[in-house]
């Protein structure tokens, strides 16, 4: 198996996993990916012997360690090439998702934070110019008033990768405490219950009151202030709203 | 007729609750105290009303236990009527609950609690509006000044009727509940959590799961999570519209010192050496002056009365059985509840969790674990019980284990009896360093080796408050005349069978049974070893023990100061007590409560063994 494809299928686990919220299975890759699914069956069982992912019951599949952060760089780089070949350089969206799925298995890691650098530098910039309507370009593309309607990427047919997170997007981890965030997505496990009936929704206004050197963190979520673990922290994704 | 009380943790339920029955449970400043069902009746009117405080929850489709608990009791109709308390501070998120509860159409009273400390944040919610929206009745309280409590028996009885109030959710959720309601004979509420995957039907699951698929498919998220949304959503819309803030300027907020890592941690650590330290010596003081009193005024007297033997002995152990209930174990439990109630009350308990959560990680557990290893300080008892806190099973065995080595209350007369008396203060305060280190490696070594699933810690931080006396006083004195009622007969009983076991000369057999092992592993007299064995129905009748077998209470004119060393440590952490087995086998298992028992057996032994050849 070729390291970019490798890369594919790790990063289409990922972004299937913050999407939904739940494990796919080797059919929703193979739906993503636009890729037979027999093929699909065979590489996923070469990532579980390669020790990237797991596979769990009715072939639901996770993500290990490993999997996990060679999938989080690759998605990480499309998101910010996704974002300057369609904000700065102007390109249909579709096409540059299509774009980015190509460039980022090549693009080494100085040219991607380059890249990420100017683009946030640039958006802050139309911030400050262009007022509401420009800024939030940059932003996930939020949606109305119905906060179902942000757990909801895209629409019927989009990719889930099309509306993910933008790049401006960090988990409670390295979020700024003080400010107002708002909730862009759950990696999820089994505590995923408890924090939406707490109100750690997509589309939700908290923020971040205290962060320990131990990663330990105190969020303000509905004027309730909740102590989280530092793994969970790590699951939960917000931006400056 | 039964009445419920539900609503999130830590709104006020309980505190209701005995105002409602004029019982006494437990109330305390940080969520999850009440955890299984507390029943009280109420006479109004000349009728007969059942009450039950159900635990607090944030939700009824969890899968927690007291989320069932609750759920189920709505689902089988156990209620006749419901009465939920929301907190008027954080109205949005307890409407979130309500939302859902109102979906069973029982009749409902809302009570809005905390409105007390909703004016001093300069909140204001419009009741009336908020019973029109709602579709029933509201009242508001303050429990803590019994502010308004009066009305809520009249009022529920008069005027609770099922909240009119519906969620609009998504429409595909809507048309999969249609269609769910239209294939099987259910409630609202039930289809909407067949459609998420709850419920006992497995016909209706299984074509529930088959729409819930489609759902998902559509819109990349489970049924589940849009409910969820949706009524957090409607939730932010009757907030928004009821609740008036007036802004108000933040005065010095307190929690700005505690949770942070300095001044945090060494705060934390003041408070905790703090409160043992003034326990200690509080309680030892207290312990001599009663000590004093009952050998004074009670035993000698009674001596000098020249009773038949079999007499004298019996009498002599009522005395000690009783000197050492009031006398020894009084003054530090008492004491301890006290200044522990407060931490309760205040909510630092909270602060305290979330600045030990990395501590915790360490030794295998998260920092809620704090909690049960501090109220084990006083009691294991409750400590053992309040491990249900915990989220993983792997977690509860850790604490299990840790729990039972902390030095409770009973171990601490041991501790202040034996060597803080005879030996002196420092060595007293070396046992507790060698327990917590063997606390530590106990964690270091569970945290390897148990298996399970490993959850992190959420935790809904309690408000800071400034605890109320009478609570604190009220609190302690049930947790006193608990062990009173319970330990005292225990103690006085057992103490009876001592003396007579002695006088019979059935010890002294027992004794040069065991008089090999004891001298030359443990380097203990005999009857030291015999002493230890009454530990096992309560830490401190082990002491009581070694003073009736020892035959006077200056206990250093018999054993020296490595003795007594050797067999306060033995005692500390050899074999949790009768109670604490039995709370542990109800909680956890046989299979934990043989580990556990083992475990310190062997380690009391090798210490004692390790501590007696160091210094032989
Ligand atoms: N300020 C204020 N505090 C309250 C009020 N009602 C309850 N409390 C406090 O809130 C905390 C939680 O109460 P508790 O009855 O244990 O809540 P439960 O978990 O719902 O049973 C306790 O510290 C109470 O003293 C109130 O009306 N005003
Ligand atoms: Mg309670």
């Amino acid at each position: 198996m070729e390291s970019s494809e490798r890369e594919d299928y790790l990063e289409a686990v990922l972004v299937r996993h913050l999407a939904a919220q739940a494990h796919p299975t080797a059919k929703d890759l193979a739906e993503d990916l636009s890729v037979r699914e027999d093929i699909i069956v065979e590489g996923v069982t070469y990532l579980e012997q390669q020790g990237d992912i797991v596979l769990g019951e009715n072939g639901a599949i996770s993500l290990t360690a490993r999997g996990h952060h060679v999938a989080n760089r690759v998605l990480k780089k499309h998101r910010v090439l996704q974002c300057f070949l369609g904000e700065i350089l102007g390109m249909d969206d579709h096409t540059a998702s299509d774009e980015a799925c190509v460039l980022e298995h090549t693009i080494s890691d100085t040219t991607i934070n380059r890249i990420g650098d100017y683009v946030k530098s640039a958006g802050s910039r139309r911030g400050e110019y262009g007022g509401n309507g420009t800024s939030q370009t940059l932003m996930t593309n939020q949606g109305p008033n119905n906060p179902a309607d942000h757990l909801i990427p895209g629409g019927k047919d989009a990719k889930p990768l099309v509306s993910s997170p933008g790049p401006t997007c960090s988990s409670l981890l390295d979020a700024p405490e003080s400010i107002p965030l708002t909730v862009v997505g759950i990696t999820g496990g089994e505590y995923l219950h408890r924090l939406i009936d707490l109100g750690v929704i997509p589309g939700e206004e908290v923020i971040l009151k205290r962060r320990l050197h131990n990663n330990a963190v105190v969020l303000q979520v509905k004027k309730c202030d909740i102590a989280l673990s530092p793994e969970i922290a790590g699951t939960i994704l917000v931006e400056n709203s | 007729m039964k009445i419920g009380l539900i609503g999130n943790p830590n709104v006020g339920k309980s505190l209701i609750f005995n105002q409602l029955t004029g019982l006494g449970v437990e109330v305390s400043n940080y969520p999850g105290t009440t955890v299984g069902l507390e029943t009280g009746n109420v006479c109004y009117q000349r009728e007969k009303f059942e009450i039950c405080d159900l635990p607090g929850v944030y939700s009824l489709d969890g899968d927690s236990d007291e989320e069932k608990l609750v759920n189920g009791m709505l689902e089988r109709h156990e209620l006749d009527l419901a009465i939920a308390i929301l907190d008027a501070v954080h109205l949005e998120r307890n409407l979130y609950l309500f939302l859902q509860v109102a979906e069973y159409r029982l009749p409902l009273l809302v009570v809005l609690n905390m409105v007390d400390e909703a004016e001093n944040s300069g909140i204001s919610i419009d009741s009336s509006e908020l019973s029109e929206i709602l579709g029933c009745p509201v009242i508001m309280t303050a429990a803590i000044h019994g502010r308004g409590t009066g009305l809520i028996l009249p009022s529920a009885l008069s005027s609770a009727c099922p909240a009119t109030v519906t969620v609009s959710y998504d429409h595909h959720i809507e048309a999969a509940v249609r269609s769910i309601m239209g294939n099987f004979p259910v409630s609202r509420p039930v289809a909407l959590q067949s459609l998420e995957g709850i419920g006992t039907d497995q016909e209706m699951l299984d074509s529930s799961a088959a729409i819930a698929g489609e759902i998902e498919n559509r819109h990349k998220m489970s049924p589940g999570q849009i409910i969820s949304a949706n009524r957090h959503h409607f939730a932010k819309q009757v907030a928004d519209r009821v609740i008036k803030v007036r802004p108000k300027k933040t005065g010095f907020d307190l929690d700005r010192l505690l949770t942070k890592g300095i001044p945090g941690i060494p705060i934390m650590a003041l408070i905790l050496i703090g409160i043992l330290l003034v326990v200690f010596t509080i309680g030892s003081w207290l312990e001599g002056m009663i000590v004093a009193f009952f050998t004074s005024y009670l035993v000698a007297p009674l001596l000098t009365l020249g009773l038949p033997p079999p007499l004298q002995q019996v009498s002599v152990s009522v005395l000690l059985g009783l000197q050492a209930g009031i006398g020894i174990a009084f003054p530090f439990i008492f004491t301890f509840y006290i200044f522990i109630s407060i931490l309760e009350d205040s909510g630092y308990l909270t602060r305290a969790a979330f600045l030990a959560d990395q501590a915790m990680h360490r030794i295998g557990m998260h920092g809620q674990a704090i909690i049960p290893l501090i109220l084990g300080f006083g009691c294991t008892v409750p400590a053992v019980m309040s491990i249900r806190l915990l989220a993983s099973r792997r977690e509860r065995v850790i604490a299990s284990f840790l729990v039972t080595m902390i030095p409770c209350s009973a171990r601490t007369v041991i501790i202040a009896g034996v060597v803080a008396t005879f030996v002196g203060i420092w060595w007293a305060l070396s046992i507790y360093l060698i327990v917590f280190i063997l606390v530590i490696l106990t964690g270091l070594l569970l945290s390897r080796i148990t298996p399970g699933e490993r959850f992190g810690m959420i935790m809904e931080m309690a408000p800071l408050r400034a605890p109320q006396a009478t609570n604190v006083v009220k609190k302690s004195w049930r947790k006193i005349s608990e062990f009173l009622t319970i330990a005292m007969p225990l103690l006085i009983i057992s103490s009876i069978i001592l003396g007579l076991l002695q006088y019979y000369g059935v010890i002294t057999a027992f004794q040069n049974f065991i008089a090999p092992f004891s001298t030359i592993v443990l380097g203990l007299p005999a009857y030291a070893s015999t002493a230890l064995i009454f530990g096992i129905l309560r830490k401190e009748m082990a002491l009581g023990a070694l003073v009736v077998l020892a035959g006077t209470p200056a206990l250093n004119t018999v054993m020296t100061h490595v003795q007594l060393y050797t067999w306060a440590i033995i005692s500390v952490l050899f074999v949790p007590c009768v109670s604490t087995i039995a709370v542990l086998y109800r909680q956890m298992g046989l299979k934990t409560v043989v580990m556990v028992t083992t475990y310190t057996v062997i380690i009391g032994i090798v210490i004692g063994a390790c501590i007696h050849l160091a210094f032989a």
